[in-house]
């Protein structure tokens, strides 16, 4: 049995068929919590439990697939890009607002996390949780954190943010509809912006940026962060 | 669309060999893609020319991340009675993130109208 999965077209197809599931589902329901990698990550798993199939065999599709983590990281840059011009229309709030933004969420993830008695791999895993998920990855081998905690931990970032942010602008009147688009991106990414694009057009432009903003600058904070914290 | 994807992969592969030549902590495929912003921005290389190939990957960027996700099977034993404390945390701190961001920036805002 095992032979037969040991080729890379094994772990391809599940991974495949499994997104395909995980998107038809979302599209349908179009809610959050009904994130397409969540509910691939629900199918696949178990299977590979279930049958006892090792993760190193469904790995050798797998690694081929997030291969392509790394210049889907470096296309990032034209979305970014696109949107230069309204950085520099509003430079000084953007910038002040995304560093306040991130070294919130590293401050915050440190001491909750050790409030609360979480294993220091798993405060490490979370570093980089407000981020986009191939950023964040890339971020949290550097700081020793686990790669799928950290994707986990990114997926319920995301759909809080995107499940909270009305709600959250309203109660501590975040009105400025700039200051709430920057809110959502720097603090739940790209699932997050889902719902400021629902919010409106600025809102949605700039939470799209904030990803971005957020994601660059992390990359200089955390290292210098991690030092004085770790 | 074959240049397009040449252009995206030598990006990625120069921001690799950087990064592990410096002697700091960061990734290479985000050196990429400031090297490819730069290049974006400087009008060194025009927007077309990998816009399409851009798009196609992002298109489904979230497949990328399962395999690495499927990884969680071998740390199952961490999240052991600490499933609560993580989605506790996650909650509570990106409230917070979006909250002090929030504010931030629309302190900034006025200040600069008045």
């Amino acid at each position: 049995m095992i032979e037969l999965l040991n080729s890379p077209l094994f772990g391809i197809c599940l991974t495949i068929a499994a997104y395909i599931i995980g998107l038809e589902i979302y599209k349908k329901f179009k809610l959050p919590i009904l994130n397409p990698i969540l509910i691939a990550l629900i199918i696949i798993i178990p299977i590979l439990l279930y049958f006892k199939i090792p993760l190193e065999t469904y790995k050798k599709g797998g690694d081929l697939i997030s291969f392509f983590l790394g210049p889907a990281t470096v296309v990032l840059a034209v979305p970014l890009y696109k949107k230069i011009d309204l950085l520099k229309q509003h430079f000084i709030p953007i910038l002040g607002g995304v560093v306040v933004g991130v070294l919130t969420s590293i401050l915050s993830c440190t001491l909750i996390g050790k409030v609360l008695g979480m294993d220091l791999s798993l405060i490490k895993s979370s570093l980089s949780k407000s981020l986009t998920t191939p950023i964040a990855i890339e971020l949290s081998k550097q700081v020793e954190g686990i790669i799928p905690i950290t994707i986990v931990m990114v997926m319920i970032t995301g759909i809080t943010g995107a499940v909270l942010a009305p709600f959250i602008c309203k109660i501590f009147k975040i009105e400025n509809k700039i200051a709430k688009g920057i809110a959502i991106g720097t603090a739940s990414h790209a699932v997050g912006t889902s719902r400021a694009i629902e919010m409106g057009e600025t809102e949605g432009a700039m939470s799209g940026l904030a990803i971005g903003v957020a994601g660059v600058l992390t990359v200089f904070i955390l290292p210098l962060l991690y030092i004085v914290l770790f | 669309m074959i240049k397009q994807y040449a252009i995206i992969f030598m990006v990625t592969y120069l921001g690799e060999m950087i990064s592990k030549s410096i002697n700091f902590p960061f990734p290479g495929p985000v050196i990429g893609m400031l090297i490819l912003f730069i290049l974006l921005e400087r009008k060194l290389i025009d927007v077309d020319f990998v816009e399409k190939g851009a798009n196609n990957i992002l298109l489904n960027l979230a497949i990328f991340f399962i395999p690495p996700g499927v990884g969680l099977i071998s740390a199952l034993d961490l999240l052991n009675g600490n499933v609560l404390k993580i989605v506790v945390t996650m909650i509570l701190t990106t409230i917070i993130t979006m909250v002090t961001t929030g504010l931030t920036v629309q302190y900034l805002i006025n200040r600069r109208k008045k």
